[in-house]
């Protein structure tokens, strides 16, 4: 049981790596799986935006389905309607398009990956170009081969086309190359790019390096703990509601936070330089209800910047 | 379940150079993958941008994620550029311990993108499209016999007698580029063992201390781990408690953010003293208010001895 409990910890270390590598892998085999049972090229004019749909339709389902397991996502848009104040504070417009923009970063993983799953496979691009009428274009991939090269460009996907068998698989290796080499320059552009903002934004961190550690240790037990509390207070909650039904009598008081409290421990948490506070339940406990109403100083909100939807 | 449990313990002993035999095992199975499944050599034109964007992409991605995901990155780069007044070192000698570690890091994050260049190039394939579609082979190949145009080198990849007569009378690409892939193998454990030689020459710690030290800051980093836990997990009891209770918190003492900036600064060995870590000096010299808390050391950073492996709470 010892060495069991050890290989979970192991594993549970590594929960972030392990997330996306499954992510991965669940998208190059979803790929497969449609490339090789849903896809079928058309060979007509339809060619390009067949294949523009099957590349960017399931990256732009990912996005949504990204978007949905976020839950900043519902922290921030909870409420908005009744209150417009919660989405933009006074004096502080930009934290709205801030939150919205680290979602987006976050929910962009699964379609870039798909994208580039896609692209280095090549059937879609293959499918979608072969299909493209531009005059540049088509002078650039057909410039040394025969005059029927510009009307069939679009049969070659099907095998259908009347130019000879070297002059088509030629033709179908060049646009295969191509998708292979922008799938590699889409990788490498959203690795570096994710690096480089990655520095950035803990270059620019106020908190150090240990405190950071500890700040993400503490969003984690804290989740937990609300968890637990909430499930301890709702059992209590509702035997007392439901003996008292039963019962026909006077219900105990027991203490639980009023609507305000609520709404407050429900906003985003911005981190104060000057303060001493992890969270909002933190600072609300500490400062009362003042507190939270006070300008927002600075945002900064770590935990759910690395989180596994 | 006695031998399970001592396979378990020499794993988690040997977990960093295990973890490096698995990531090159994959690179070097993806590798194989790649080339059979992925890849096929365009044979025109488009050959060099195509076979070189299939050798040197990957190992750039996998540096960078070398990167991200080391733990010495976001332990370096933390507030470094903040605004805030940080306990600093003199500019000069931040500027030489950051370069040393980011030479460091880059040597760490290097094992994945060395080993597939090397597992690429002793699969040749690769290479052999690639060189295929560069001028200076083409120009060397008309030298040879003028016979022979670019044009039938672009196709070589593809058509396996040309590429065998071209590979019986001039030379074969797929051995050149096996060549130098041994080379490079051979280099690259040429160059690791003079530098850790020279490194290790030239540590000012001696091998027992050294090794002492690296056994402290692991226990240290994992005890903290465990420290962080039990703190963090009272701290949120009591914060949720009051809130649902709405009562006053009881007073609960969590280091200040100087204590925390104080013990995060990148710690110096100093011969003259015995601290191993900055924690050790910070609750050593009267919680970093004495002046020997604004001693530097010399440049032998602890962060040489930060393991990838504890990436747990590193943020990846």
């Amino acid at each position: 049981m010892d060495a069991f409990q050890t290989i979970l910890k192991f594993f549970m270390n590594r929960k972030t790596a392990i997330g996306y590598s499954f992510m991965a892998l669940l998208t190059m085999g979803g790929e497969r799986v449609f490339s090789l049972v849903a896809f079928r090229c058309p060979c007509s004019n339809e060619n390009f935006r067949y294949g523009l749909v099957f590349l960017f339709s399931p990256a732009l389902v990912l996005l949504v389905i990204g978007y949905f397991l976020n839950s900043k996502t519902w922290k921030l848009f909870t409420g908005c309607w009744v209150n417009p104040r919660k989405i933009f504070p006074r004096g502080n417009i930009c934290h709205f398009f801030y939150v919205f923009g680290q979602i987006t970063l976050n929910a962009l993983v699964a379609p870039v990956m798909w994208l580039s799953v896609a692209l280095l496979n090549g059937t879609f691009y293959e499918c979608a170009m072969s299909g493209l009428k531009n005059p540049a274009y088509l002078q650039a991939v057909c410039h040394s081969k025969s005059e029927n090269c510009f009307e069939e460009l679009y049969k070659i996907a099907c095998d259908k086309s009347s130019l000879p068998f070297s002059e088509s698989d030629e033709l179908k290796r060049t646009l295969q190359a191509q998708s292979q080499i922008l799938g590699w320059c889409v990788i490498v552009t959203t690795a570096l790019l994710s690096l480089l903002t990655s520095c950035c934004a803990s270059c620019q961190s106020k908190v150090s390096h240990l405190q950071l550690m500890f700040w993400r240790v503490y969003e984690g037990t804290e989740k937990e703990q609300l968890e637990q509390i909430f499930q301890l207070y709702a059992t209590k909650l509702s035997e007392r509601n439901l003996k008292c039904f039963f019962e026909s009598k006077e219900p105990e008081p027991i203490s639980l936070p009023a609507f305000q409290a609520w709404e407050d421990a429900s906003q985003l948490y911005s981190f104060n330089s000057s303060k001493q506070h992890y969270s909002t339940i933190h600072r609300l406990v500490e400062e009362g209800q003042k507190g939270i109403s006070e300008e927002r100083e600075t945002i900064l909100d770590i935990s759910d910047r690395r989180e596994i939807p | 379940m006695d031998r399970f449990r001592k396979a378990l313990d020499f794993c988690i002993r040997h977990q960093t150079t295990l973890s490096y035999s698995i990531v090159s095992l994959l690179t070097a199975g993806s590798e194989h993958i790649f080339s059979s499944v992925v890849f096929k050599c365009p044979c025109n034109s488009g050959n060099m941008l195509y076979g070189s964007s299939f050798l040197l992409a990957p190992a750039f991605v996998l540096l960078l994620l070398g990167y991200m995901v080391s733990a010495r990155t976001w332990r370096l780069f933390t507030g470094t550029c903040s605004p805030e007044k940080h306990f600093q070192r003199s500019p000069w000698g931040a500027c030489a311990s950051f370069c040393q570690l980011l030479v460091l890091m880059t040597a760490k994050a290097s094992v994945a993108p060395l080993t597939w260049i090397a597992v690429a190039l002793l699969g040749a394939d690769f290479y052999e499209c690639a060189a295929s579609g560069s001028n200076m082979t083409a120009s060397l190949l008309h030298k040879f016999n003028g016979n022979y145009t670019q044009e039938m080198l672009f196709k070589m990849p593809c058509n396996k007698e040309l590429s065998a007569k071209i590979s019986s009378e001039w030379v074969s690409l797929q051995a050149q580029s096996q060549l130098i892939g041994w080379f490079l193998i051979a280099s690259i454990v040429t160059v690791s063992l003079i530098s850790t030689c020279v490194t290790r020459c030239c540590s000012p710690v001696s091998y027992l201390q050294l090794k002492f030290w690296k056994i402290y800051s692991k226990k240290e980093q994992e005890l903290f781990e465990i420290k962080a836990k039990e703190h963090a997990t009272k701290l949120a009891e009591r914060n949720t408690n009051c809130f649902f209770e709405a009562t006053d918190p009881a007073p609960f003492h969590t280091p200040s953010n100087e204590d925390w900036q104080k013990i995060s600064i990148l710690y110096t060995f100093n011969s003259q003293e015995q601290y191993y870590s900055m924690i050790h000096k910070y609750v050593s010299t009267n919680r970093g208010s004495s002046a020997k808390f604004n001693e530097e050391g010399q440049d032998l950073s602890v962060l040489a001895f930060v393991d990838e492996t504890h990436t747990s709470v590193s943020g990846l």
